[in-house]
């Protein structure tokens, strides 16, 4: 059985930038290190293979190695433009990385550190066409079943569904362990990250084109003035104006 | 079931009601709340969907939103499962397209709100907390990094699709737990020993109109600046006229120059409105912590005043001169 990892490179949290080109230092999104936790322990119990899976940047290869310390067997890069670090064009690229591999379970995070909008996921899951469970809270493996827990504000739901399946793993559940420096030694010396281009996925660059939307972040509706209004009647103008723009809403 | 069917407003906002959402019922119901107040503003109605999975008639449930709602569709989709749902939300979408189409931030709702945009090859903001109109285009308020971000989804093609987190990051909830507090103390025997004793802390903390933040779209703020009695009364006068909320600083209130009643600072109130206008307000530490506005406007006689290192709009004159100069214009 094959446990599929999607991980995300994000930006460093103490850069408390927004956005979307990614600079260095770079990290692991906290959540999808849940994610891989919640794999490790599926593995405990069953015969299964831990793999991750990211799109990302070239300098994110060693950061990837860092997953491979983590526990993982297998860990593969789709090295992407800058231009395609959106949700649906990322989704796209997973689904094709994921269906050459092979899957059984998909395990992602419950959202990035960068942006928090929790769209990957669901995307690739519309896309792999398979069951969609988010914020599970526990999961067993029942022969080619699996049995996950989603926990609400005032009750808990046991839910079954066959595989192929992508969960979500809910945040602050799966306590990630750190890796010790002889694993990150290892890691780094014998396993090897397998890197892609979108080209060699066979990946058509019109569908990525089409599936880029921004989010961005939007103008300041009153621009910082330079000069100071010294007149009142302009003064007085300009504050109703003002006043008036805010209540209607525009 | 139709329940109301006579609209005719063209466009309208499109919403589920998911009575097992993550969040309780009264989540819901500020969702829906908020959703009318923004629809009034543009002249658009709400329509809202309610699924009944089990076949049972829940009118009484219906009527329960309505009165939030222009428009409620009541489906019954007995033994339909969650695709059901997608095909009809995607036939209707493709019939006549809303403006804006909002999940309650769930499970289910995450998962409506993307597999409808993939098809429709539209973008998603997953937990919003807020959503306004700027310049005629939709601006959803989002928490990152603990601040208040407006986004906008590119290209500006409608619909746009949101899932909507009522609670998140606002003072809202704990308003809600107050008001609701003070209504239900005649039934404390029925409720928990932690609801019991937060009731207890609620009536210590002295609730009252002066405690509660001011939440208006506008707000004028005054302080030592305006100098005498008589121009804080020309303050009131004008924000009554144009029907917005006033503050004073605590400053003001010691000095005497106003009454306690509108008093906001740190420690006491604070303004959440969009804008604020300071007038006669040096802005020192205690003045700028009680104010969450994203747009400032500054009027002193002082160009030196700290307060003209924070604002977007700097008017230096006798702020009294400039509050007389509106009262003309509206008169």
């Amino acid at each position: 059985m094959k446990v599929i990892v999607c991980v995300k490179i994000v930006p460093w949290l103490g850069l408390r930038e927004i956005d979307l080109k990614i600079g260095e230092p770079l990290m692991i999104n906290p959540a999808d290190r849940e994610a891989l936790e919640a794999a490790k322990e599926i593995k405990k119990r069953n015969r299964c293979k831990v793999i991750t899976v990211t799109v990302g940047p070239k300098k994110s290869k060693d950061v990837v190695k860092r997953v491979l310390s983590m526990g993982a067997e297998e860990a593969y890069l789709v090295e992407a433009r800058e231009n395609d670090f959106y949700p649906r064009t990322t989704a796209c690229l997973l689904k094709k990385i994921i269906e050459k591999i092979g899957y059984d379970i998909v395990l992602c995070g419950e959202m990035s550190l960068d942006w928090r909008n929790s769209q990957v996921n669901s995307s690739l899951a519309h896309m792999l066409k398979i069951p969609f469970l988010n914020f599970v809270d526990r999961l067993k493996l029942d022969g080619k079943n699996v049995l996950v827990r989603q926990v609400f504000e005032n009750r808990a739901v046991w839910l079954k569904a066959k595989v192929p399946v992508l969960l979500t793993v809910k945040k602050n559940v799966f306590k990630p362990q750190l890796p010790t420096a002889w694993q990150i030694a290892e890691a780094f010396k014998k396993k090897k990250v397998r890197v892609f281009k979108p080209s060699d996925l066979g990946v058509d660059p019109d569908l990525l084109e089409k599936s880029r939307y921004i989010v961005k972040k939007a103008h300041f509706p009153l621009e910082r003035r330079q000069k100071a209004i010294k007149n009142l009647e302009e003064a007085s103008a300009f504050i109703l104006e003002q006043v008036y723009r805010f209540k209607s809403g525009s | 079931m139709m329940i109301q069917n006579e609209f005719h407003r063209e466009k309208y906002i499109l919403t589920w009601i998911d009575t097992e959402a993550l969040y309780p019922r009264f989540a819901m119901l500020n969702m829906l709340k908020k959703l009318k107040e923004l629809a009034e503003a543009k002249k658009m109605f709400v329509e809202a969907v309610f699924f009944d999975f089990e076949g049972t008639d829940s009118k009484k449930e219906c009527a329960r939103y309505a009165r939030y709602v222009d428009l409620i569709s009541q489906v019954n989709i007995n033994g339909g499962c969650l695709e059901t749902i997608k095909e009809f939300f995607l036939e209707k979408i493709n019939d006549n397209p809303p403006e804006l189409i909002v999940f309650p931030y769930c499970s289910k709702g995450i998962h409506f709100a993307s597999t409808i945009a993939c098809e429709l090859g539209r973008g998603v903001i997953n937990g919003c907390v807020g959503v306004k109109l700027r310049e005629g285009d939709f601006v959803f308020l989002k928490t990152l990094y603990g601040e208040k971000v407006m986004l906008q989804v590119l290209p500006l093609e409608k619909p746009f699709i949101v899932t909507f987190k009522p609670f998140a990051g606002n003072l809202e909830r704990k308003t809600f737990f107050k008001e609701k507090a003070c209504v239900e103390e005649k039934n404390v025997k029925f409720l928990s020993r932690k609801l019991k004793n937060r009731i207890k802390l609620v009536k210590k903390e002295k609730l009252s109109q002066k405690d509660r933040p001011v939440d208006t779209e506008v707000t004028f703020y005054g302080g030592t600046g305006l100098k005498t009695k008589e121009n804080f009364k020309l303050l009131k006068l004008t924000a009554e006229k144009l029907g917005i909320s006033i503050s004073v600083t605590k400053d003001a209130v010691r000095k005497g120059l106003a009454s306690e009643e509108n008093v906001a600072g740190v420690g006491r109130r604070k303004i959440f409105s969009a804008l604020t206008v300071l007038f006669g307000v040096k802005c020192t530490y205690e003045n700028l912590g009680c104010i969450k506005s994203n747009v400032l406007i500054g009027v002193s006689e002082n160009d030196q005043d700290p307060v003209f290192n924070f604002v977007h709009a700097k008017i230096i004159a006798d702020p009294s001169e400039v509050l007389k100069h509106i009262l003309k214009e509206l008169e």
